[in-house]
């Protein structure tokens, strides 16, 4: 087979990166407290930074910081400083999207660049532009497919990385100020407020009218395509979401992990497998799925007509606190059940085991009948069971 | 300052003397209507009543459009030609490898440091004879920005603000009675409206559909109109005037302002227009500072003191502390600063220290995950410092 390409997860926070890193995650990326996309998000202290690189790398995965916003001349003030900290903590990679940005990160240090998504490099002679800048590599637009990727890579001799799975902006990365006008917050430098999400009325010249989410797409699942990911030499698959939560990170990681792990032994994925991964991905909070414009640009089925839900399958019951073998998991309770539910573990490698949450104590071993968010409680021993390893629920 | 507007049928040309004009192909221009011939026409007769002309390609370009733009570009008559105004970075690139002409860089979309701006003209060297700045940039910014550079600067005097620029067809799909001579994406394909909603408080946006995708603009104008002197102070070279969505006598009134600006002439241009006038974020640009509270900055950790966070809260009972920092390491007798999600500030003394399966410990470190005496007031995700108090 090809060379396998590195699987590249979303770290919100340290506890995702961890998750993501032990779900099986080549590389993950995250952002400092300033100069990125998700401001919203946890985001990482510079501590946490440096304690996730180390985690990261003593787990074999490494880790790319964003620094991918529009920035302006008074946020590169202060960037020198967090690049002399990330060159110091050994971090991977920056991911960048303008020019001014890549100047100041070669002026003050040595740590690969790669350039994101929200520059909107689309063909070959973009992306050789970017190389003659000093980018190792470029994140692909979601409008580009798996083939023109593959000539973008080839044609400019630069790593290309690929998103696999999460939500899309329906814009070109980088060309919606919406936000900008309506709210006063600016979407490039992470103040997006998903107005694309919003149920519009539309007026047409025409004089039809109508009533549609028209701007909100879909979300991106690409899972069955991932041996023309393989086969066209895509460097880096890589999963949107770093505001979704520690079910989503390790849920997904693992499934395209998994299903990677597959590729490198058989050529394709056979069908029970791939029926497997996408029962499993239908099991994380997600929009209607579409492999967006991976195989040929994306059209009218991409355009998801719902306004937003919260419809899901499973929902994350908590997280794996401790294990003492043979006696019981202490578990970070994330979504409330009751003692008596059935609960689902799902090891970092291999399908989940449900077992009976027949038992539920606190530390001081009294019965809690009804679990609350933010409480540690102990739970029947799985046996398997890891610390951050997720324990789910079906709710339908 | 030189006012620069588009070309097209309804401009009169004789009007104008040295006029510059930006002739669109539908093929290269996100809102361009011409076809070659019309293309190849128009700026040749324009050529010959004494106007700079130049070729808008600022259309995004997937690989394979790419290679179709570069083939229309190539039949394109550019001895008409006097600059090409590129924005895909590939088209810059190619521009600057297979032409000879003179560049007009739109750095309208993630362009706003000096580095950058700088970087771009070194890229282009002596083939940049012009730049187009985002109207995100604020007085103050220009001012500081503009002495710096080497290069003239553009900039919208007055037009329609861009929102949302997509390759999707949107607006297509909503329709009962769908384009049937006319395929979506055809040269001729152009479809207009308007969209609102009741999560928005603007009204009225306006949306076009055409074969590069769907485009959605800010209900109200971009109008400098007012500040034409402040403008020429800080150093704008250029003075776009986007007349593609303005009616004949608006335009008239317009370019009046722009020769002899008064009050009067400037309440005229507002009168007229039928979109609100707005000046954008050209006295100030604080976009950034609103979504910095979207965060809870009292439960980041902070310093060398830190410790871990709260995990669980048991009334009378007990607190869980991960301990999240690995050089510290806590101990019976220690005295913890606690602080809350909701800024309040907790101490404690830890009189006894449990690990998870109930044995007494005297210490512990690394990523422990500990309980200890409670005490009153703290939630969990509270930050933990070591206290000095
Ligand atoms: S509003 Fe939608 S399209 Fe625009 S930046 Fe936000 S997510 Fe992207």
């Amino acid at each position: 087979m090809r060379t396998r390409p590195e699987l590249l997860s979303p770290a919100g926070s340290l506890d995702k990166l961890k998750i993501a890193v032990l779900y099986g995650a080549d590389a993950v990326y995250c952002g400092g407290q300033k100069f990125g996309l998700r401001m919203a998000s946890d985001n990482f202290t510079n501590e946490e930074l440096k304690e996730g690189v180390v985690f990261a790398h003593s787990h074999g995965s490494k880790v790319y910081v964003v620094l991918n916003g529009f920035l302006h001349d008074e946020d590169l003030e202060t960037l020198p400083e967090f690049l002399k900290l990330l060159e110091e903590i050994k971090v991977d990679a920056v991911i960048v999207s303008d020019l001014g940005t890549i100047e100041t990160v070669k002026s003050n240090c040595k740590v690969p660049i790669h350039l994101s998504t929200q520059a909107s490099c689309l063909n070959v002679e973009s992306a050789k532009l970017w190389k003659s800048k000093g980018v190792e590599r470029v994140v692909l637009g979601r409008e580009v497919t798996l083939t023109d990727a593959k000539e973008i890579k080839e044609k400019a001799e630069i790593e290309v990385e690929v998103f696999i799975h999460g939500s899309m902006c329906m814009a070109y990365s980088g060309n919606c100020t919406i936000s900008n006008y309506t709210q006063g917050r600016d979407s490039n430098r992470g103040g997006c407020a998903h107005s694309c999400r919003f149920e519009y009325s539309i007026d047409y010249a025409e004089g039809e009218n109508s009533k549609s989410t028209f701007m909100s797409s879909k979300d991106l699942e690409g899972v069955a395509l991932l041996p023309e990911f393989v086969a066209a030499g895509v460097d880096s698959i890589k999963v949107e979401g770093r505001m979704k939560g520690p079910h989503y990170a390790g849920t997904i990681t693992k499934i395209y992990a998994d299903a990677l792990r597959e590729l490198e032994v058989n050529e394709k994925l056979s069908p029970e497998s791939l029926a497997y991964y996408d029962s499993e991905l239908l099991k994380v909070t997600h929009r209607d799925y579409s492999s967006g414009s991976l195989s040929h640009a994306a059209g009218e089925e991409s355009i998801y007509s719902e306004r937003e839900h919260d419809d899901k399958e499973y929902e994350v019951s908590g997280v794996v606190a401790d294990v003492v073998a043979n006696e019981f998991i202490l578990l970070e309770v994330r979504h409330a059940f009751f003692v008596g539910d059935e609960l689902e573990l799902m090891p970092f490698v291999g399908k989940s085991q449900k077992f009976r949450a027949k038992t539920v104590l606190n530390f001081i071993n009294e019965t809690r009948e009804k679990t609350k968010p933010g409480e540690l409680v102990k739970l029947p021993w799985v046996p398997g069971a890891e610390k951050l390893n997720l324990v789910r629920r079906r709710l339908v | 300052m030189s006012p620069i507007l588009y070309l097209s049928d309804s401009v009169d040309l004789k009007k104008f003397t040295n006029g510059e004009f930006i002739i669109e192909p539908s093929a290269l221009s996100r809102f361009g209507k011409l076809d070659l011939k019309k293309t190849n026409l128009l700026s040749k007769e324009a050529k010959e009543n004494g106007h700079k002309v130049y070729l808008e390609w600022d259309i995004l370009m997937v690989e394979k459009d790419f290679i179709k733009s570069v083939e229309f570009f190539k039949q394109i008559d550019l001895k008409n030609i006097d600059a090409i105004r590129v924005q895909d970075p590939g088209a810059i690139n190619w521009c600057l490898e297979n032409t000879t002409h003179d560049l007009h860089l739109n750095l309208e979309t993630g362009n706003h440091n000096y580095l950058g701006i700088k970087s771009w003209l070194e890229k282009g060297k002596s083939r940049i004879s012009r730049i187009v700045l985002s109207i995100e940039w604020s007085k103050s910014q220009l001012e500081e920005l503009l002495p710096r550079l080497s290069c003239p600067v553009e900039f919208l005097g007055m037009g329609r603000i861009l929102l949302f620029y997509t390759p999707r067809y949107l607006l297509n799909v909503g329709l009962s009675n769908r384009e049937s001579t006319l395929e979506v994406g055809d040269t001729g394909h152009w479809l207009e409206a308007a969209g609102q909603s009741e999560e928005s408080p603007h009204k009225g946006f306006p949306l076009l559909e055409n074969r590069h995708g769907t485009f959605m603009f800010l209900p109200s104008d971009h109008c400098l109109l007012d500040y034409l002197k402040d403008l020429k102070e800080v150093g704008i070279s250029y003075l776009r005037l986007d007349n593609r969505f303005m009616s004949k006598e608006l335009l008239e009134s317009v370019l009046e302002q722009v020769k002899a600006p008064s009050i009067e002439g400037f309440q005229r241009v507002k009168e007229i227009s039928e979109a609100r006038l707005i000046r954008g974020f050209y006295n100030t640009n604080k976009s950034d500072v609103l979504f910095k509270k979207l965060k809870n900055h009292r439960i980041q950790r902070r310093d060398e003191n830190y410790l871990g966070q709260i995990l669980d809260v048991n009334k009378k009972n007990y607190l869980a502390i991960k301990l999240k920092n690995p050089k510290k390491t806590l101990s019976l007798g220690d005295n913890l600063c606690l602080q809350t999600p909701d800024g309040k500030t907790k101490y404690l003394t830890v009189n006894w220290l449990k690990d998870c399966a109930g044995n007494d410990k005297d210490q512990a470190s690394g990523e422990d995950l500990v309980f200890v005496n409670h005490v009153g007031g703290v939630s969990v995700r509270a930050s933990v410092y070591f206290s000095h108090e």
